[in-house]
């Protein structure tokens, strides 16, 4: 297997070079790099030509500037990039290095939540199939996978951020908003859910009088403008998230996994009605990653001491819950801090930018203002990509609840429930994986029109604006990051397969 | 963009899986895989989404070559494209109303210099409708040659033509359509266009049928075949692929619909089809800031984007399930 | 106060291809910059106001005092790069419109183009005619921000910078075609004509050009200059020890500097050096820790500054797209804007309701369609060349285009019928056009141009392909409209856009008539590189005597007058023997949130923000 990989990683590396020629060749003829010049009627156009071409490199033969790219280039592997100077007399290492910073946290996110919706949709699709809520969900996934991006972005910033942030001022809703709502969501749930009549017609009911009581109190206390959790709901939602956490991995009657999951929840509890008041004042990243470290630290403490022989289990259940509560913690404290945020930023949701220039403010209301930034790019990212992932997850999952092992769990009587938990899920999100590596690598390089609809300065806007002037140094460097990605995910699909199955492996 | 390639991975994971399964009821010779086609298409037939889908692809179809004709050939739709005619309605608002039905002078309305918008939206549909199938057919016969013959073959073919894939796969969409629009210009238009699409598109395709030949090659039918002395290529035509045609056809309908997709996107960046030619994705790129002053510009050909994507995916869909002996029919 | 900042006449008219990009392209639907740039050529348009200068400058509006807060002003989307914009890399728009505000400088553009003298900053005088020599005069209290006062220095070293003689020997004069640029610097005009450079004292606030030949545009040769202290400490010498080189003629110790000309200002983005490094000679300056790569920049008033303050304390630059800023505007992402001039776009400004405020207006670039005079060309044949151009004119609906085009988003938008003058130079475009057009062509005459097509004896459909570069809607609307009017007397109408049209067809005369614009900046001679004798500019070989003549009278003197007496001849003269159709300015849009007074769009290339510091928030 290492030698499979080590001539691997030789080819891809070649495959990388070849590639690199290819794509320089074809860069530096796509277009006229002094065409803005050549238009021109001014006394120094010459000179402005003489300039650029002397800058530019374009007085030498094509495999000579290609030459000075890859020496250049290939310092990248003793670590000592040079990947030149861009049209503009900039740096195209500093260059690349903003680009890719600010794109990763654009794809994370979105990436991180396609995946977490589009897994859930698939699944609850596969396993309603042909019902009314896969049709839906079916159409609403192809209607958003169809939805050009800049059109999706032209609708989100009117009306997720002008409107939203007209009505924050007051933060009222209608009777006839909050009884459409309750509607839409009583009839989604009741059709995810599924059952007879009357079993839909309970969650239908219930759904629609919680959501207006809600919606109601929430309203009241114009809640939107002044949210927090506070600790009792923080504490009922702990409780929610270790129960839930239980019901997937092993069911209430192995009591070493629940006594686990409910002491890390003890403990999450307790840890974070002591620091809340702390960290209301003040944090920094470093803080919160150290405690989550410790939040792990006693799942995992509490998982080997009481799981006995679910051990494994045990640790992996105790590790999530821990993991969910402390993403709670984070959200109750943004959100108390969010009427502070308000009264600094009146209109909180902005259409474009990564950042309020010039704000300085606490830890908290930095971390919002980050946030507030990325909530209309990452919907609309995430919105095309939940549609593949419904899609795959389902077909996934169909094709797994067809096999015979699962035949045969069901005709040994263990409930559907555990069925799926135990047996299909883990089976259908495998082939998920390959999709996953692949996807990530293209959304780094796939997301240029999200970039430009809500003014981000990422890869895509690097290729892009190097592509329409003519130069390679910027459209280089951004291959180099995407190609490495690709031939690297490709690479490592392949050794899975290779793992998956044998008879491909040589 | 890169919704063509991944299809391929999932598929060629769990259909190697289901080859493991199912390989007892599937002793398929050549007449075997007839009635299988019966079957399949019976399937199909049944798929309310698809056959619904279907037809209104077919009328869509229909509508954008008959109406404003095709080539030399005129429409039945009096208009142009190209002649500009006196503005009716105020900024040109569509003249067509539902109730009670008539289509009026323009049914779409006009645009800014009075150029009938059902004519332009119906050449778009054509240009996109033409994009979008010459690059699922391309595309597939690229992809399915490449994974066939590596998968096939093997060894060193298998090894250089598995590369090839991969060097497609790392060149960037926009850079050759920049280089190809450029060469080309406006004279092999939007096949130019097309075939530069396939010429990226086909990758995932390739690495799908490839993964499903490997197994396919070892079974026994293939091994009888071999046995007789059939040469390579007869068994990869008429034993193995008929095989993975459920696969092949499948991404075919996905290839298509993410072309139109592709194309919008190229336009809208000024790569893709140019005025005076048009194409849907052309039309609502011209047109983004039209929302809320002229949503008619705006919408009318974004109904038909997300109608043609939507029913392909849906056909897709009736395909895949039809093509899979295990799934069942309600 | 707003000062051009860019050093060179060039300076508006370079900037044009970037900013056509940025505002008056409107109908460009990629946002792609080559495409968009690719729409527009440029042209430094020769108009110096006859009329009432004050009405077109700056006014004074008061303002005695920096008032907190902050104004949210977006140029387009391209990033910041850093505080020398003069390098032939850094040099755009984007850094210009960024740059003017950080540098003083004798003149600037008033809204209609006309040179304004900035005395706050310095004044000069005509000392003599012939020889040219100006004397220019620095403010006493002039000085940058860290104190040292702006003096002859600093335009010493932007003299030297421009890589005279004794710097890059051949180079500047163009007699050494293998000599190559010491200093990266975008132009080369002072080099070329200023032989002796900026004459005065070591560290005076006083100094003499002289130029080897009369030059109309004298006043647009300089203009701002960088800080020579600061290059000079960064080379590793005393301040004022580059001046003294420069004087000295020491080309070593002159070279010396060129790194850090060429580079050291030239920042990674969202890195900002020490503030010591980029003093200002303007209202405003960088702030500290006000750069967001990719984000924002934020100028912060210059404390220090002499003149009159800044209005407001910080003025933010966001970095957005054309086809985003309303929304941004909308949202108060921003507070000013200057989109593409689109019809929707005005509806979704008019949506947006009183919160709002836009101006709609021309801009210095213009429209036009121009024949292809070659002798193998169908309209460029001696024989009947011009009877077919007559013909043409006479179907091309110029109205119509304006009409539906144009009027949707600038209402006043009128036909042209000039070329070295505009629409809005009310007085001066009258005098122009009365003397050299009689109307003929302002009404489609379809009977009058099929009758003059049967006279030329040219057999129909006679084919016209138009050529204009590929991916501009308007230009593909413009060509639609010609074509359903023009077919009717006998013109086969082809729309052949190409996306190297200018780089490949154009020059070659490889079409029967070229659409695209120019883009005027305040330059009084470039005209002659269009319509001279096998001038650069001039793609259609057009050539004539008359238009010679008229020419080297103009460019060889200073008088108005005379500019003006020699422009009505050319003008005459390019409508009688059709050298091409004009047909409109392009539109412009301002808009901007209603509680910023003294928000002023202007027709030329500096965009609105060319008097932001007068900008304050209620």
């Amino acid at each position: 297997m290492l030698k499979f990989i080590a001539k691997r990683l030789g080819i891809s590396l070649a495959i990388l070079v070849l590639g690199s020629l290819l794509l320089y060749v074809l860069v530096i003829n796509s277009g006229d790099p002094l065409e803005d010049l050549r238009e021109s009627n001014d006394p120094n156009r010459e000179n402005r030509i003489r300039q650029r071409i002397e800058n530019m490199g374009l007085n030498q033969p094509w495999y000579e500037r290609y030459w000075d790219w890859l020496t250049g280039a290939s310092k990248c592997l003793v670590g000592q990039c040079d990947l030149g100077t861009a049209v503009n007399g900039q740096s195209v290492n500093a260059l690349v290095a903003t680009a890719a910073a600010s794109t990763l946290r654009l794809v994370v996110i979105a990436s991180l939540a396609a995946i977490v919706i589009g897994v859930a949709l698939g699944i609850i699709t596969a396993i309603r199939q042909y019902s009314g809520f896969d049709y839906g969900v079916t159409l609403m996934a192809f209607m958003f996978f169809s939805l050009p991006v800049f059109w999706l972005g032209v609708l989100l910033k009117h009306y997720a951020a002008i409107e939203f942030n007209n009505w924050i001022v007051d933060a009222e809703f209608s009777w006839a908003v909050i009884l459409g709502i309750a509607a839409v969501l009583a009839i989604v749930l009741q059709a995810a859910m599924g059952g007879d009549l009357k079993r839909r017609g309970i969650t239908a009911g219930a759904m629609f009088g919680g959501v207006v009581a809600i919606l109601f109190y929430f309203d009241m206390v114009t809640w939107f403008r002044h949210p927090a959790l506070g600790i009792p709901v923080y504490i009922l939602s702990v409780i929610g998230v270790a129960v839930l956490v239980i019901v997937m991995t092993s069911g209430f009657h192995n009591h070493r996994v629940r006594n686990a999951v409910a002491a890390t929840a003890v403990v999450a509890i307790i840890g974070y009605v002591a620091t809340r008041g702390f960290l209301m004042q003040g944090g920094s990243i470093l803080l919160l990653l150290l405690l989550l470290v410790v939040a792990i630290g006693v799942a995992v403490a509490a998982g080997q001491l009481l799981g006995g022989f679910s051990r494994r289990q045990a640790t992996f259940a105790s590790i999530i819950t821990s993991v969910l509560a402390s993403l709670l913690a984070m959200a109750d404290l943004l959100l108390s801090n969010w009427s502070q945020y308000l009264s600094e930023q009146p209109r909180p949701i902005p259409t474009i930018g990564s950042a309020t220039p010039n704000y300085e403010s606490t830890f908290w209301m930095m971390t919002i203002d980050a946030l507030t930034h990325l909530v209309l790019p990452t919907v609309a990212l995430m919105l095309i990509s939940v549609a593949s992932y419904t899609r795959y997850t389902r077909a996934s999952m169909l094709d797994v609840l067809n096999q015979d092992y699962i035949r045969t769990a069901r005709s040994k009587g263990i409930s559907e429930r555990k069925v799926i938990t135990r047996h299909a899920l883990r089976n259908s999100l495998i082939p998920l994986a390959t999709i996953v590596a692949f996807d990530f690598a293209g959304l780094i390089g796939g997301a240029v029109i999200t970039e430009t609809v809500f003014g981000w300065q990422g890869m895509g806007n690097l290729f892009r604006t190097g592509l329409a002037a003519v130069d390679p140094a910027p459209v280089m460097a951004f291959y180099l990051v995407t190609g490495t990605a690709a031939v690297i995910m490709n690479m490592l699909a392949d050794i899975a397969y290779a793992i998956l199955d044998p008879r491909i492996a040589r | 963009m890169t919704n063509t390639n991944d299809p391929a991975e999932l598929d060629e994971v769990h259909e190697a899986d289901y080859e493991i399964e199912s390989m007892p009821d599937e002793t398929s010779t050549t007449d075997k895989s007839y009635s299988q086609g019966q079957l399949v298409l019976r399937r199909f037939f049944r798929h309310r989404g698809a056959m619904v889908s279907l037809t209104i692809l077919v009328f869509i179809t229909l509508l954008a070559f008959t109406s404003i004709g095709f080539g030399p050939i005129p429409g039945w739709w009096g208009k142009n494209h190209i002649d500009l005619y006196p503005i009716v309605e105020v900024a040109g608002a569509p003249t067509l109303t539902l109730w009670p039905f008539s289509l009026g002078e323009h049914p779409f309305g006009q645009t800014t210099i009075g150029k009938d918008y059902f004519a332009l939206v119906m050449l778009g549909t054509q240009n996109s409708l033409a994009i979008a199938f010459t690059v699922g057919l391309a595309a597939t016969l690229i992809g399915t040659f490449i994974g066939a013959t590596a998968g096939y073959f093997r060894g060193l073919s298998e090894a250089f033509l598995m590369r090839v894939t991969d060097l497609f796969i790392i060149i960037p969409t926009l850079v050759l359509a920049a280089v190809l629009g450029r060469m080309a210009g406006n004279v092999g238009g939007i096949f130019a266009l097309a075939g530069m699409l396939a010429l990226v598109s086909w990758t995932g395709l390739a690495r799908l049928v490839r993964g499903e030949v490997l197994s396919l090659r070892e079974r026994e039918f293939v091994a009888a075949a071999r046995a007789v002395g059939t040469s390579p290529w007869r068994i990869i035509v008429r034993h193995i692929l008929p095989n993975a045609l459920g696969t092949i056809i499948v991404n075919a309908t996905l290839l298509i619909s993410s072309a139109i997709l592709v194309e919008t996107a190229l336009s809208y960046l000024g790569f893709g089809v140019r005025p005076p030619n048009t194409s849907l994705g052309l039309l609502i790129s011209e047109n983004q800031n039209a929302l809320s002053t002229r949503p008619w510009l705006f919408w009318w050909p974004g109904v038909f984007i997300v109608g043609i994507a939507l029913v392909v995916n849906f056909i897709g869909d009736g395909l895949r399930d039809a093509f899979d002996p295990r799934q069942q029919m309600d | 106060m707003k000062l051009q900042g860019t050093k060179a006449s060039l300076g508006l008219a370079l900037s044009g291809v970037l900013l056509l990009a940025a505002c008056t392209s409107p109908e460009a639907t990629d946002s792609s910059a080559a495409g968009d740039a690719s729409a527009t050529a440029t042209e430094s348009m020769s108009e110096e106001m006859a009329g009432d200068a004050g009405s077109t400058c700056l006014q004074d509006v008061g303002i005695t005092e920096t008032q907190d807060g902050e104004v949210r002003y977006t140029a387009g989307p391209v990033d910041w790069s850093g505080y020398n914009s003069i390098t032939a890399d850094t040099y755009s728009t984007y850094n210009s419109v960024i740059a003017a505000h950080m540098f003083g400088s004798f003149v600037y553009f008033g809204t209609d183009g006309t040179i304004c003298d900035n005395t706050e900053f310095g004044t000069y005088e005509v000392l003599s005619e012939d020889p040219l020599t100006v004397r220019y005069t620095i403010a006493d209290d002039a000085a940058w921000s860290d104190g040292t006062p702006v003096t002859i220095n600093d335009y010493l070293m932007d003299w030297a910078a421009q890589n005279p003689e004794f710097v890059a020997p051949g180079y500047a004069s163009g007699e050494d075609p293998e000599a190559s640029p010491v200093f990266n610097h975008v132009s080369t005009s002072l080099a070329q004509y200023v032989l002796e450079g900026p004459e005065g004292e070591l560290g005076s606030k006083e100094f003499t050009i002289t130029y080897t030949d009369p030059n109309p545009d004298y006043k647009i040769n300089v203009t701002t200059a960088l800080p020579e202290h600061v290059i000079a400490e960064q080379s590793g010498l005393e301040p004022g020890a580059l001046a003294q080189a420069v004087l000295d003629r020491d080309a070593d110790t002159v070279t010396s500097a060129a790194d850090f000309w060429n580079e050291g200002w030239i920042f990674n983005p969202g890195e900002l050096p020490d503030s010591s490094l980029m003093p200002s000679s303007g209202p405003y300056m960088v702030k500290e820790g006000g750069w967001q790569a990719g984000n924002s920049l934020t100028l912060t008033a210059n404390d220090s500054y002499w003149g009159t303050p800044a209005g407001t304390r910080d003025l933010v630059f966001r970095f957005i797209d054309e086809a985003q800023q309303v929304q941004a505007l909308g949202n108060s992402d921003v507070q000013v804007i200057q989109p593409q001039a689109t019809v929707d776009t005005v509806g979704q400004l008019e949506a947006l309701g009183s919160a709002v405020s836009m101006e709609s207006g021309s801009s210095l670039t213009w429209e036009h369609l121009d024949f292809n005079h070659r002798e193998n060309n169908v309209f460029g044949d001696p024989e009947t060349g011009l009877t077919l151009r007559e013909a043409f004119a006479y179907c091309v609906p110029r109205q119509q285009i304006v009409d539906t085009l144009i009027a949707p988003m600038a209402p006043d938008t009128v036909v042209m019928n000039a070329r070295e003058v505009f629409p809005f130079q009310t007085e001066k475009y009258e005098e122009v056009t009365s003397a050299s057009y009689d109307g003929r062509y302002d009404q489609v005459d379809i009977d009058m141009a099929t009758q003059l097509v049967e006279e030329s004896g040219v057999a129909t459909p006679i084919e016209v392909r138009i050529g204009y570069g590929a991916g501009n809607q308007r230009r593909a609307e413009t060509v639609a409209a010609i074509q359903a009017s023009c077919g009717d007397a006998g013109f086969d109408v082809i729309d052949s856009s190409s996306d190297t049209f200018f780089s490949e067809e154009l020059g070659n005369g490889d079409y029967e008539i070229a659409l695209f614009a120019w883009a005027g900046s305040g330059q009084i001679t470039s005209g002659e590189n269009i319509y001279g004798t096998n001038k650069g500019q001039n793609f259609g070989a057009y050539s004539n005597e008359t238009v010679d003549e008229a020419w080297a009278t103009l460019v060889a003197t200073l008088d108005e007058d005379v500019h003006l007496e020699q422009t009505k001849i050319i003008e005459k003269e390019l409508w009688d023997t059709l050298f091409g159709i004009p047909l409109y300015a392009h539109p412009s849009i301002v808009a901007f949130d209603s509680t910023l007074s003294n928000v002023r769009a202007t027709a030329t290339q500096d965009q609105v923000s060319w008097n932001a510091p007068q900008w304050v928030a209620e």
